[in-house]
């Protein structure tokens, strides 16, 4: 837990550093009333306190609580999981958002999850079917179409 | 959608525009003669910037509604509410469609002011104008207890104290904001304004009498006049308005103060829609605007229906976008450069 | 007795067959949509706008409006049984009825939340029904300094609502307020940390954090292990509401009810904020706070009741002022429009059929929806009993579909993953995430109204205690910072206290 810690009191620092640095143009005070960069200053001011305490309670803190991330495989498995979300965002635009997300379905069910071939088909089928039904039919929500026309 | 066959006929078109620029010619007419077809096929999209309920958004939906119902476009019309970014994110969209002949954009205050006030590239000059085909006024109001009887008695009560008299309105940058700018320059003084989340924020922060001053659309404000919880002081159209309500209100160039400000709405096309698809927009639309049951459902609004024809667009949406950059320049808003 | 009659003249209207008929269309779409992650009531009465061209108003209303409230029975399923926010304002529905759902009590979770909407909705309207015209005038007693002390109220609250340290909750805060100040800033007009990005230019959508970092994020956490097909085992006859959980929550409804229902008629305020300031205010008065994030029932009644009173709290000022309160209620008054109707103060005495009908609506939609909700929750719940492997690409799925509805565009549905990751490494970390969503709903309320009283006052803080209102909420404010500060010093007291007589009693040893 202590290594997560400090990255996270790291990871707060810049994310607040950044805020600050972002928004150092803008005015603090407009008139009567603040401007646009008071809220932002003190978001990243109370962001580097509770950065700064953070870091000085872990390094206080000797408890040799071990850390949550999942073993490597986990990680694997994670990381496969979100590439495939992304790769299925990319492909949305190209192959249209039905076919992108069928392609995502499997590679979910029989890449990643190791399932059996025919309720892998079957879930796949019954979760096209709902977004096709629902979204596209009923609701009339304009999902990105590929070369097929859905 | 049927991008794959819209993209042939604007390769042809940008070939064509090639040569034709290459030899000097008038490119209007070129593309028109390749075409056989007269009509958009398929359903077309009004794309709009506001979430649903916003006004464009009804009168869109509205439009759309009587099209299809009097068959003047058999197409079916979809309004969809492309929202981000202060209708750049349907701007953009619809500059991203060249050519496409299913998808027309609900042109609105926004697509001008946003490239202003946040120094971005216009749109309004790109995409191929259609036309501009619904007004509405604007008139302000006071607070039915107010002392202020007219402009006059404003501007003296604003000239006491600078930024005494406070104003309601929507987001920085907007319509109201815009009026408010117009109201300082003319009478030479500074009001406080108060921007809200959104016109129906600052309405409520009126009525709780938390503010003087505010500027509403004469739907809003009759009801409001109606049942004594405002008092309007002006309309800011050239003229007085013709209907029987308003027509007692005087203009605020009557009181001696040059603020005329409306609303308008309309619609373009993406950037290279072949004049085809224009003539088609334009009958459309001149239909709609003759159409008994659309005037009337506009009338019932306080808005009017004149159509601006496609060939007189141009130059109407280059004096309106002039207009509003010189406001928002003199209101601290702009970023974008004089000259484009 | 005069409003007495115009219900009756209501209930006539609303019980015509064809008004009956749509109120079960109305609520039972509204089920739906809420269920449907992303697509939130107000986006689901605009898609179905144009279904009610055509139909008399007063039809056309009841339908559009039992979606509304619909709406807010729905979202609690897919927040309870698979946590991802069914609408935005089932967002703390999402942290402790997953919970609870884990824990095989998902039909309880849903029971509570239906019972509680239910009592709700109906106090609520009948408020709607007998102090409309009393309600609005209090309605615009809140201007900008009331809701600037409000959602002070709701961020100094937010350290305590995480499950473990102090310093880790405001972290998530934090993160939140981050969120929210991209975009543009709506007093000045700057842009504020959007990069050049169009699509930030208007700020960072609620949804697409709030699928994220819960839904999304969830679904990540359930990958790390292979034995993911594990079904929550439960029974059906175990999945009803016992004797004990009612008494466990019905008070939390009836606060959460009232908490809703007044923030509810605040024109700056919606359903959302309710529901968090009625979780914030459960969490203070529960006998046990330590339970909240962990699978709190009456968590789960207060956040439900409030925001289905809240929903029916934002028709007093839409129908007596003609202001809209939600979201929703803005769809509902742009259909008044398209159906020829102009709304403003005047709605109440020119169309009374209308108004009345639509009252008494609400009231026949509430029992439907109770109807429709409390038996069928242990069916609902036994969704569960899928194996999660097969559950999970539908979940992602959806809620991705539900991502790009919000604008039609891309660019969410990459922020839903982004703040999916965000949300995976947040539970990693162990920085509690409900924190973080309270921040993004509450900040920009907060900065936009302490800017505006400022503006208002001239620049004078006294703003904030002059105005008999937000001189109570300023009094609430500072109760409740100084409120645990006495209890520690209480407590510290009272254990030197014990600690002298206890060194007394060693002395005298």
């Amino acid at each position: 837990m202590r290594v997560t810690n400090f990255i996270v009191a790291l990871a707060l620092f810049s994310l607040s550093s950044g805020v600050l640095l972002g928004t150092w143009d803008l005015p603090y005070w407009a008139d009567f009333a603040p401007g646009s960069a008071f809220a932002p200053f003190w978001v990243a001011t109370v962001g580097i306190i509770l950065a700064l305490a953070l870091f000085v309670a872990t390094l206080a803190d000797e408890g040799g609580e071990p850390h949550n991330f999942p073993d490597r495989r986990g990680i694997v498995r994670v990381i496969a999981l979100m590439a495939g979300l992304w790769l299925m965002v990319l492909l949305i635009p190209l192959v249209g958002f039905i076919s992108a997300s069928t392609l995502f379905c499997l590679l979910l069910l029989l890449g990643i999850e190791r399932r059996p071939l025919v309720p892998s088909l079957f879930a796949t089928a019954v979760v096209m079917t709902l977004v096709y039904g629902v979204f596209i039919a009923w609701l009339g929500i304009a999902l990105p179409t590929g070369p097929f026309g859905i | 959608m049927i991008q794959p066959c819209a993209a042939r006929p604007f390769h042809l078109q940008l070939k064509h525009s090639v040569l034709a620029a290459a030899l000097g010619v008038a490119l209007a007419a070129a593309p028109a003669a390749l075409h056989a077809q007269t009509a958009p096929t398929g359903p077309i999209e009004i794309t709009t910037g506001t979430s649903p309920g916003g006004t464009p958004d009804v009168l869109m939906r509205r439009a759309a509604k009587i099209l299809n119902e009097q068959k003047i476009i058999t197409n079916p019309l979809v309004v969809q509410n492309r929202t981000g970014g202060s209708w750049m994110v349907a701007g953009n969209f619809v500059m991203g469609k060249k050519g496409d002949h299913n998808i027309v954009l609900c042109i609105a205050q926004p697509i001008l002011t946003t490239p202003i006030t946040q120094g971005l590239p216009t749109l309004y000059d790109k995409l191929t104008p259609i036309s501009m085909f619904i007004q509405g006024d604007l008139v302000l109001v006071v607070q039915p207890d107010s002392p202020v009887k007219d402009l006059k008695q404003l501007v003296e009560l604003a000239a006491k104290r600078e930024r005494s008299v406070k104003v309601a309105g929507a987001q920085s940058g907007s319509t109201d904001h815009m009026v408010a700018g117009l109201v300082e320059k003319a009478g030479k003084v500074k009001l406080n304004y108060v921007p809200f989340d959104g016109g129906g924020a600052a309405q409520a922060a009126f009525l709780g009498g938390n503010v003087e001053l505010m500027t509403l659309t004469p739907s809003e404000a009759l009801p409001l006049v109606k049942s004594g919880k405002a008092r309007i002081l002006a309309i800011l159209s050239s003229e007085r308005s013709a209907a029987p309500e308003l027509k007692d209100i005087p203009t605020a160039k009557e009181q001696g103060y040059d603020i005329v400000w409306g609303q308008a709405w309309g619609l373009a096309g993406p950037p290279g829609l072949d004049a085809d698809t224009v003539k088609f927009w334009d009958n459309a639309i001149a239909k709609l605007v003759a159409n008994p049951e659309w005037q009337a459902s506009l009338k019932e609004n306080f808005l009017r229906s004149r159509m601006i024809p496609a060939a007189e667009v141009k130059p109407y949406m280059q004096k309106l976008h002039d207009e509003h950059l010189a406001l928002l320049r003199d209101l601290g808003l702009a970023k974008q450069p004089a000259v484009q | 007795m005069d409003a007495l009659a115009s219900l009756a003249h209501g209930f006539s209207v609303a019980m015509t067959p064809t008004n009956l008929l749509f109120v079960l269309i109305g609520v039972t779409l509204g089920q739906l949509i809420g269920a449907l992650p992303g697509i939130g009531p107000s986006a689901g009465m605009a898609l179905l706008l144009p279904v009610t061209f055509g139909l008399e108003p007063v039809t056309a209303l009841v339908m559009l409006s039992g979606i509304m409230y619909g709406g807010m029975y729905g979202g609690t399923l897919t927040s309870v049984l698979v946590n991802v926010p069914g609408e935005a304002a089932s967002v703390m529905t999402a942290v402790d009825g997953n919970q609870l759902a884990r824990q095989g009590r998902a039909g309880q979770a849903l029971a509570a939340a239906a019972i509680g909407s239910f009592l709700a909705g109906i106090g609520a309207v009948t408020a709607l029904a007998f102090l409309t015209p009393i309600l609005s005038a209090f309605a615009l007693g809140f201007s900008a300094p009331e809701y600037f002390l409000l959602a002070l109220l709701g961020i100094t609250a937010t350290a305590s609502l995480g499950t473990g340290s102090a310093v880790k909750a405001m972290i998530g805060a934090t993160l939140g307020l981050m969120i929210a100040l991209v975009g543009t800033d709506p007093i000045q007009g700057t842009s504020r940390l959007t990069f050049g990005s169009l699509e930030l230019l208007e700020g960072i959508d609620f949804l697409p954090v709030a699928i994220g970092v819960f839904g999304i994020a969830e679904i990540l956490v359930s990958m790390e292990q292979t034995q993911a097909s594990r079904a929550v085992r439960t029974r059906l006859r175990d999945m009803w509401l016992t004797g004990k959980d009612w008494a466990e929550c019905r008070m939390a409804m009836l606060r959460g009810g009232l908490v809703g229902f007044v923030i509810g008629l605040m024109p700056g305020a919606g359903p959302t904020v309710a529901a968090l300031l009625a979780y914030i205010v459960e969490k203070k008065v529960s006998p046990h706070p330590e339970k909240f994030g962990h699978g709190a029932l009456d968590g789960v009644a207060a956040a439900e009741s409030a925001n289905n009173s809240a929903a029916h709290g934002a028709m007093v000022p839409m129908l007596a002022l003609g202001i809209p309160g939600s979201a929703s209620t803005a769809v509902l008054l742009a259909a008044l429009v398209l159906l020829g109707i102009r709304p403003g103060p005047m709605l109440l005495t020119e169309q009374a059929d209308l108004v009345w009908g639509l009252i008494a609506s609400m009231f026949v939609g509430n029992v439907i929806l109770l109807v429709m909700n409390l038996p069928l929750a242990p069916l609902f719940a036994s969704v569960l009993r899928i194996p999660y492997s097969y559950l999970a690409p539908g979940i992602l799925v959806v809620s991705l579909v539900g991502a790009y509805a919000i604008s039609l565009s891309l660019f969410n549905v990459g922020l839903t993953l982004f703040f999916g990751m965000v949300g995976y490494l947040m539970i990693r970390a162990d920085i509690p995430r409900a924190p973080l969503v309270l921040a993004v709903v509450l900040a920009p309320l907060m900065e936009s109204s302490l800017r505006q009283s400022l503006m208002l006052s001239e620049g004078s803080p006294a703003i904030f205690v002059e105005r008999p209102l937000s001189a109570v909420l300023a009094l609430l404010v500072v109760g409740s910072l100084a409120l645990p500060l006495f209890n520690f010093l209480l407590a510290r007291r009272a254990a030197r206290r014990a600690g002298v007589e206890e060194a007394l009693s060693h002395s005298s040893d």
